[in-house]
């Protein structure tokens, strides 16, 4: 496993030299803190749309990011020829891609922690900075005494160690009540991420970025349609299987609904309860999730490592 | 030479005629737009299945994109609905979509029906959306059905279907306790005065052994508007059948009475039964007869037959009841509830919750649940030494969901 880990943070390091990862960083964070001004854009539900746009920011995000890092993880090895100086060692090419993968993952969950620690930290800032608290901090104050800007300067600074400290306890699932049902869900995001991140490298042991991104980009669509193609299967049913193309129609989508990951496990039972109210409780679908994240991803690595075993870099 | 001329004429007549023909087409289309783009162009959407497929499960998300731009929308533009009754169904479709995509998004359809039903006047459409959200929020929360009572029994006055969403708003965990009573006032409406009466007495006795404030105000005035309805329709039919044999209305009363046109009716003696509330609520109180007992007894002031003015009762009754109607009784007890300015309401309310939850939860940690009614709690019970307040500083009564034993304000719900 060492030489794994000694993969995986070589290719953690390699990433987070990536602009793209940047640029896609701080767009997510610039949104995720802005996400206080829609409050304006509605006069009701602002913590349903704040929140559902913010873990909407973090899941697409998380997305792009193993989409456009992960594309080119074993073909820019090939390409500069890197590969050779790695092959050479005594490194096995299944430990090779289990330390891309981990590389990769790695990184994709470091920006979720920091994209989560920043929407957590905007939601209870907005919260601390609230009119109520801004009444209750006046309220403090002497009667006839107006706020000064020292005092007003406290508040803020107040409102930032708060959010702060609340906002790493929601990290470390301890949440407050602002966001009491927002961890899991994101947890169940990461746990998407490390399906397509699979994905992602197996399409880059054997293909070039662009097609391996059309492919990823593919295999989250299907994922996410998944239980889709499967209601279409049954309209095909209803109407009868009578011509030929009819019955390769069906088994294909069926087919396809069957060996395609499901990604709706991981959003319809916790995104919506999370927003809801009352909340539902998830416990089972989570671990539902932890499995189906491990079996599926596991599966796609050991296909990958099957691809790349047998890909000759003459 | 000549052909290649030749050729590039037609060419260019060629262009030059199609050029034309496209510059007409544009022109005639120019012509048509109006500096106000139709509502249907901002707010065309596919079929809500359709759209949930293409949401690829971002379906919050988009919900919320698209309930932002409905505000903004409705803002701009939705105020000439009534205009362009044409919009409604682009309307109704995006409110399907962004229901669809989230079923739970109860503002939806709160929004929904006050555009469609108040600002549309399209209250079959505004049900048809909430009937959507009953159906996908069944038992979840007793918000949706409560919109629906509201079209169908202030817009539609279709009494029986308001009455059936009140018994689906009663089934949500979170209904509270007023959304009941809707039942009594739908009784009313429907002229079984003598049910809705029954509820009220019923109410007044409870609330006053629970000690409930606020409610025994209302029930004791909902206790005599009921017997002024139920007196008035009664001189409102009689004067119908003076109508349809003089094809003019009586001056007096006494003139219905003289051509025995109240025929056999069913009234109440109001002032007994104000009296005979009064000492039945104390003796509920203590203990020496059951609430089901007192409701009896009292119903028997309601006389059953008999012209209405045979009785000798009967001139008296109808001052009664217009006395009460004019000046409804103040409750028995502890004076009328204090009136609060909103920003102390607030603080107020903030406070009483502050104390009802930290008992809340010192409930949990004894009993490891949550109390199945407020009343379980101890300051909330008639006999408590610290008593926790039943309602917040306006005088709704507390929302409560003992599923996960939150409390919330129905004026403050931010709190």
């Amino acid at each position: 496993m060492g030489k794994v880990w000694a993969i995986a943070v070589n290719t953690f390091r390699e990433a987070v030299r990536n602009r793209i990862l940047y640029i896609l960083l701080i767009f997510a964070i610039v949104l995720l803190l802005f996400s206080g001004a829609v409050r304006e854009l509605t006069f009701s539900a602002q913590d349903k749309v704040i929140k559902s746009l913010g873990l909407g920011a973090i899941s697409i995000f998380g997305l792009l990011i193993a989409v456009f890092v992960g594309i080119g993880l074993v073909y820019n090895e090939l390409d500069k020829k890197t590969i050779y100086t790695i092959v050479s060692k005594p490194i096995d090419r299944w430990q090779f891609i289990l330390g891309k993968y981990f590389g990769l993952l790695l990184t994709i969950y470091v920006n979720i922690a920091i994209m989560a620690l920043f929407f957590y930290f905007a939601l209870y800032w907005q919260t601390y900075t609230s009119e109520a608290a801004l009444d209750r901090a006046y309220a403090a104050l002497p009667a006839g005494e107006s706020l000064s800007w020292l005092s007003y300067l406290g508040f803020l600074g107040m409102a930032v160690l708060k959010s702060s400290a609340q906002a790493v306890k929601t990290f470390f699932f301890m949440p407050g009540a602002v966001t009491a049902d927002l961890p899991p869900v994101v947890l169940m995001t990461a746990l998407e991420l490390a399906i397509i991140t699979a994905f992602a490298v197996l399409y880059s042991s054997f293909s070039t970025p662009t097609l391996s991104a059309i492919l990823t980009v593919f295999t989250f669509v299907i994922g996410r349609t998944n239980e889709d193609i499967i209601r279409y299967t049954w309209v095909i049913e209803r109407n009868g299987l009578d011509s030929t193309m009819d019955v390769v129609k069906y088994h294909g989508a069926q087919c396809v609904a069957h060996v395609a990951p499901n990604l709706k496990i991981f959003f319809s039972n916790t995104a919506y309860q999370a927003l809801s109210d009352p909340p539902v409780q998830y416990d089972r679908w989570m671990a539902y999730g932890v499995v189906y994240a491990l079996a599926y991803s596991g599966m796609i690595l050991v296909l990958a490592v099957l691809v790349f075993r047998r890909r000759n870099f003459k | 030479m000549k052909r290649r001329i030749a050729a590039l004429l037609i060419l260019i007549l060629t262009i030059l005629l199609l050029g034309s023909m496209v510059y007409w087409l544009q022109d005639r289309q120019i012509s048509r737009i109006q500096y106000a783009r139709p509502l249907r162009d901002q707010l065309s959407l596919p079929e809500p299945a359709t759209a949930k497929i293409l949401a690829l499960g971002y379906d919050n998300l988009v919900a919320s994109v698209l309930w932002l731009r409905v505000i903004q929308v409705f803002g701009a533009k939705l105020h000439h609905i009534r205009e362009n009754p044409r919009e409604l169904a682009a309307i109704e479709n995006l409110f399907n979509v962004v229901t669809e995509l989230d079923p739970r998004f109860i503002e939806a359809y709160k929004f929904g029906n006050f555009i469609l039903g108040d600002e549309g006047d399209d209250q079959e459409a505004a049900l048809r959306l909430l009937d959507r959200g009953i159906v996908k929020n069944y038992r979840r929360t007793y918000i949706i059905p409560y919109e629906a009572v509201f079209v169908t029994l202030m817009s539609l006055k279709d009494y029986d279907r308001a009455r059936f969403y009140v018994n689906l708003a009663m089934k949500a965990p979170d209904c509270p306790e007023y959304v009941g009573r809707m039942l009594y006032y739908i009784e009313a409406e429907k002229g079984n005065y003598e049910i809705a009466l029954e509820r009220w007495i019923r109410e007044d006795i409870e609330n006053f052994v629970e000690n409930d404030r606020n409610m025994i105000t209302v029930a004791r005035n909902q206790v005599g508007n009921i017997v002024t309805q139920w007196h008035t329709s009664l001189i409102e039919q009689a004067m119908d059948r003076y109508f349809a044999i003089h094809q003019d209305y009586p001056a007096r009363v006494e003139q219905l009475e003289a051509e025995n046109l109240f025929g056999s009716v069913r009234q109440v003696d109001g002032m007994r039964l104000v009296q005979l509330l009064d000492m039945a609520r104390t003796l509920c109180a203590e203990g020496k007869v059951t609430v089901e007992q007192a409701v009896a007894r009292l119903l028997e002031t309601v006389d059953k037959g008999g012209a209405i003015l045979e009785s000798p009762r009967a001139p008296r009754n109808l001052d009664n009841e217009m006395y009460l109607l004019r000046h409804p009784l103040p409750p028995p007890q502890q004076g009328k509830p204090e009136i609060v300015e909103p920003r102390n309401g607030r603080v107020y309310t903030e406070s009483d919750l502050f104390a009802i939850r930290r008992r809340i939860e010192e409930f949990h940690t004894q009993h490891e649940r949550y109390p199945a009614s407020l009343r379980e709690l101890p300051g909330m019970q008639p006999a408590a030494a610290e008593k926790l307040a039943t309602a917040d500083a306006v005088g709704y009564p507390w929302l409560y969901d003992p599923r996960t034993g939150k409390i919330w304000s129905y004026n403050f719900p931010e709190l």
